[in-house]
């Protein structure tokens, strides 16, 4: 009797062993099909999949971007703007406010001035440049080295005017081709603010800030996104 | 197995017991068994022959799924990003000059920047006011003052309308005149060669209107801004006359 029930279990177990190796049998045949007569579909089906998917997540990133929250990686154009020096300035550039307007005085071409590259920013309208007056940035790219463009503060440093303090550009704390002077005070007669000085080459990049409101934005905006190729 | 003792009686029944391949009901098991194993193992064998024959396949087209998966994103995203972008740069602002200039007011796309020349707060100067406005950034203003410019002079309009009108006494292809109305007022249009300085000429747009005792102007050098200056600033433009 047990031979018999023997039998009939190892009958049994055999055609169970043969429906899990059907059904995989039948698996790998069905997969073989599909990926032989339907790779177009199947490399559709991945890219309309993964388009959706972006779709959603970029509404959401772009609905809170609208908001005026920050992009990693990207300018809001919502709430800032990118500036950007010709290639020849060392493609130098950072983010500003959208809320800046941007004026390029001298452009460093024969057609302004060959030696110089002056920008001026303001909130709403850059301010006539032609008078003296404080802007929100003045950028300048001068045809001189940094040791000499410098030593125009020396005396107001060592009068107690203006503080200077090593600065060196964020990201960059280990390049000495990074590193220059920052100058707080006053920086001119009547205009006080914060100077970066930054040599470039034999040239000198210099940034100013003259609008105390505008501070907070030329600290956290301007110099935390300044670069260039050095 | 159980030893057999000599003079035992041997019934059928134990005979089989201890012969169990003998006995007619396990056989078909034992061979259903059998077959079975062999349909199984057969299969097996076609599921190793597949699985080897599809992996190649399988690698091969799931390659070129995330290489288009990939491709599909990179493309939403930058048609995602084109899109906000055009929807930042849509947003107007509000350009307003001061009360004593007029308090010219008018829309301009966000995306502009504008550079105060002359701010109106010396007289030694003929033109009392003039802006100039950018995409982006303001060029400087002796070489690129495309989209829009405007200022305001001290002067009346038949002194400007000479200016613009100098190109057609000299044969020069002459800037073409029309009415234009802004703010319920009409001005005068021309569009063509502008003689601004000198016999310096640039091709674009001026529309002119007398603002008290002095002439308000608005210039369009590039007609790639022109639905900016036409829809956004000359619809939108106000002032106190």
């Amino acid at each position: 009797m047990r031979k018999l029930i023997f039998s009939v279990v190892l009958c049994f177990v055999s055609l169970v062993a043969l429906i899990v190796a059907g059904v995989f049998a039948l698996g790998a045949y069905n997969e073989h099909n599909n990926y032989s007569n339907n790779s177009v579909d199947i490399i559709n089906a991945a890219a309309v999949s993964a388009q959706e998917d972006q779709r959603a997540k970029d509404t959401q990133i772009i609905d809170e971007a609208k908001k005026g929250t920050v992009i990693d990686g990207r300018v809001n154009p919502v709430t800032l703007a990118y500036f950007q020096a010709p290639e020849r300035l060392a493609n130098l550039k950072f983010e500003h406010p959208r809320t800046w307007s941007v004026f390029i005085k001298n452009d460093a071409t024969a057609a302004t001035d060959r030696s110089r590259f002056d920008v001026f920013f303001d909130v709403g309208a850059v301010q006539p440049t032609t008078v003296s007056r404080p802007h929100a940035l003045r950028l300048s790219v001068v045809d001189r080295l940094y040791e000499s463009a410098l030593g125009d503060y020396r005396t107001r440093v060592d009068s107690g005017a203006l503080t200077a303090i090593p600065y060196v550009v964020p990201g960059h704390a280990t390049d000495p081709d990074f590193s220059g002077m920052r100058l707080d005070g006053i920086i001119e007669d009547g205009i006080s603010g914060i100077l970066i000085i930054l040599p470039l080459r034999d040239k000198t990049i210099m940034l100013r800030n003259e609008v105390s409101e505008a501070m907070a934005d030329f600290e956290s905006i301007v110099l935390a996104s300044l670069d260039f190729i050095p | 197995m159980h030893p057999i003792h000599i003079g035992a009686k041997i019934t059928t029944m134990s005979f089989y017991e201890e012969q169990p391949y003998k006995d007619g009901r396990t056989v078909p098991f034992i061979i259903a068994s059998v077959l079975l194993i062999v349909l199984a193992a057969g299969c097996i064998g076609l599921t190793v022959y597949y699985s080897s024959i599809t992996e190649p396949i399988r690698t091969q087209v799931t390659a070129q799924a995330d290489l288009a998966a990939e491709n599909a994103r990179q493309d939403q995203f930058a048609f995602d990003w084109q899109e906000f972008e055009a929807y930042a740069a849509s947003a107007t602002r509000v350009f307003s000059s001061s009360r004593d200039l007029g308090l010219i007011t008018f829309e301009y796309p966000v995306n502009w920047s504008v550079y105060i020349d002359i701010d109106g707060t010396s007289n030694d100067t003929k033109a009392t006011y003039a802006v100039y406005f950018g995409d982006g950034v303001v060029g400087p203003i002796d070489t690129s003052y495309a989209p829009l410019a405007v200022t305001l002079e001290r002067a009346t309009m038949p002194d400007i309308m000479a200016r613009y009108e100098r190109s057609s006494s000299r044969g020069a292809s002459p800037a073409v005149k029309d009415d234009f109305m802004a703010n319920d007022v009409v001005g005068v249009r021309y569009r063509g060669d502008l003689y601004l300085t000198g016999n310096n000429t640039k091709s674009g747009t001026v529309i002119i209107f007398q603002l008290r005792d002095k002439v308000l102007s608005f210039f369009n050098y590039d007609a790639n801004y022109e639905s900016n200056f036409y829809d956004t600033v000359m619809r939108t433009v106000r002032w106190v006359q």
